[in-house]
């Protein structure tokens, strides 16, 4: 199983009426399970109109059906999977309990590899995943942000946990690694997250592009049982 | 429990008129303890002020914070708004009517986001969370100000009462040193006088030792005269008989210590 189709099956038993009770995880901005966030469009326009492949085609209003939490620098990480985008999710990067990134991820179309070359593509010694620089598929240039060298280096292996809001927990392997580019406003840029993901159930590349936003660009309905 | 102890442990500033009263009181009877309680208030009203004026950045801080981003949010919503605005334009120059549907939803709220920041006419100078961010902003700076300026008075304050109380406390140590001086210096004075008084009466009894002696000499000639009188009664006149027993108690000494000298040595000498 993809983690595409993990995350509708999570939207789905959120849904149902027979949920058990939830479970909430701490998350920045009480952005748990269950609580509905508005994002403002405003940074989807401005790097819109600086040249990102990043569209304003993309709804605002979401819930929260599951928070992903993983380490890595030393930081933790989190997710807030968004339900009006599937696959997409709200990102923030920690300092202690300081919000250090805070980003909105859209999913590109997830990738199957069939055979081991195929796989190789991505994840070999001079795989996509780690290369110095990627080309999207749209024939934008990005430049690996962590590490950047003009050598390739593996993809960043870290266990994501997914608690959705019926409180069910999943766990995913990533090995991935994140690659920015410039736009035409100095002050913006535009991510590109790639990662060979594992569900207990199947694997699949999957690649988000990202942008900047700031917390006041998203307005927090929490929920009536989100941590504060 | 000292005075002082009490007055720090309890707060002279929680003791309000109580505490101006037993100030009051020790004024009158243990001045520097009534001091040392003035000094640890200003020291206390000089900490609150402290504490105060770091309460007052924090939320400086969270206001200069609020302001900038505020100010960000503003620029970029109205950059954004301006942006689509354009596209709505020539959407409805071209009478797309899907597409002006479209962007209108976009746009509403960023207008929506935008009159709320900066008020109805987005100038953020009478109205919105901006205008309030900053009028907020403009009370703390100006109450900072304000709490420092106490801040530094009461420090003043403070640093003049303790060096009051150094200097009163030297003064006072100084009285008490020069006071055990002269204490010192008289009794000083009182054994020194004591000491001539005694050598002049040691004189005194020596002469009167001397006198008592010369009498007690001449009691003991009257004495032997008398005797010799004794022993002579009949024979010689009074002259004679005081001669005799001049010469005799002067022979009778010879005699003496000869016979004792014979008697000593067997009438060998």
């Amino acid at each position: 199983m993809s983690l595409f189709t993990l995350l509708r099956m999570i939207k789905e038993k959120h849904l149902s009426p027979h949920a058990p009770p939830p479970l909430r995880t701490k998350t920045p901005l009480r952005l748990s399970q269950d609580s509905a966030v508005a994002i403002s469009i405003t940074p989807l326009v401005l790097s819109e109109a600086a040249g990102a492949a990043f569209k304003t085609d993309i709804p605002t209003d979401h819930k929260i059906i599951a928070v992903g939490q993983y380490s890595l620098f030393g930081n933790a990480y989190y997710r807030c999977y968004l339900s009006n985008l599937d696959g997409g999710f709200l990102h923030f990067a920690m300092r202690t309990w300081n919000i250090a990134e805070t980003r909105l991820y859209r999913p590109m179309p997830e990738i199957t590899p069939t055979t081991a070359d195929e796989w190789a593509f991505w994840l070999d010694d001079n795989g996509f995943i780690g290369n110095p620089d990627v080309q999207s598929p749209e024939g934008n240039k990005y430049l690996r942000t962590w590490a950047p060298s003009d050598q390739h280096i593996m993809g960043y292996q870290v266990i994501e946990t997914i608690v959705d809001a019926s409180g069910a927990t999943t766990t995913v392997r990533h090995q991935m690694m994140q690659y920015q580019r410039a736009l035409n406003d100095p002050k913006l840029v535009e991510h590109l997250l790639v990662s060979a993901t594992q569900t207990d159930t199947g694997m699949a590349v999957n690649l988000w592009l990202g942008l900047d936003v700031t917390p006041q660009d998203l307005t927090v309905f929490a929920s009536a049982d989100a941590p504060v | 429990m000292t005075a002082l102890s009490f007055f720090k442990e309890v707060g002279v500033a929680k003791l309000g008129n109580i505490g101006d009263s037993l100030i009051s009181w020790y004024a009158q009877h243990d001045p520097e303890t009534a001091s040392a309680a003035d000094i640890a208030e200003l020291g206390q009203r000089a900490e609150a002020l402290a504490h105060r004026i770091a309460e007052i950045q924090v939320k400086l801080d969270h206001d200069q914070n609020a302001v900038m981003e505020l100010t960000e949010k503003l620029d970029r919503d109205q950059k954004a708004a301006v942006i689509i605005g354009n596209r709505l334009k020539a959407a409805q120059d071209a009478n797309n009517q899907l597409v002006v549907t479209q962007l209108t939803g976009q746009i509403t709220p960023i207008l929506n986001e935008i009159e709320q920041i900066a008020g109805d006419d987005g100038s953020s100078n009478t109205s919105g969370r901006l205008f309030d961010a900053k009028q907020t902003l403009a009370v703390d700076t100006a109450d900072l100000n304000q709490f420092r300026e106490a801040h530094t008075a009461a420090i003043n304050d403070w640093t003049g009462a303790r060096e009051r109380l150094a200097r009163a406390r030297s003064a006072m140590e100084h009285a008490e040193q020069q006071k055990h001086d002269a204490e010192l210096r008289q009794q000083q004075a009182e054994r020194d006088a004591g000491l001539l008084h005694r050598a002049a009466a040691g004189q005194t009894a020596l002469s009167a030792m001397e006198k008592r002696a010369e009498q007690m000499r001449t009691d003991a000639r009257a004495a032997a005269i008398q005797a010799e009188g004794l022993r002579h009664v009949g024979g010689s006149d009074v002259a004679s008989i005081v001669n005799e027993a001049l010469a005799g108690d002067q022979s009778n000494k010879t005699d003496s210590a000869l016979g004792r000298l014979a008697r000593l040595t067997g009438g060998k000498a």
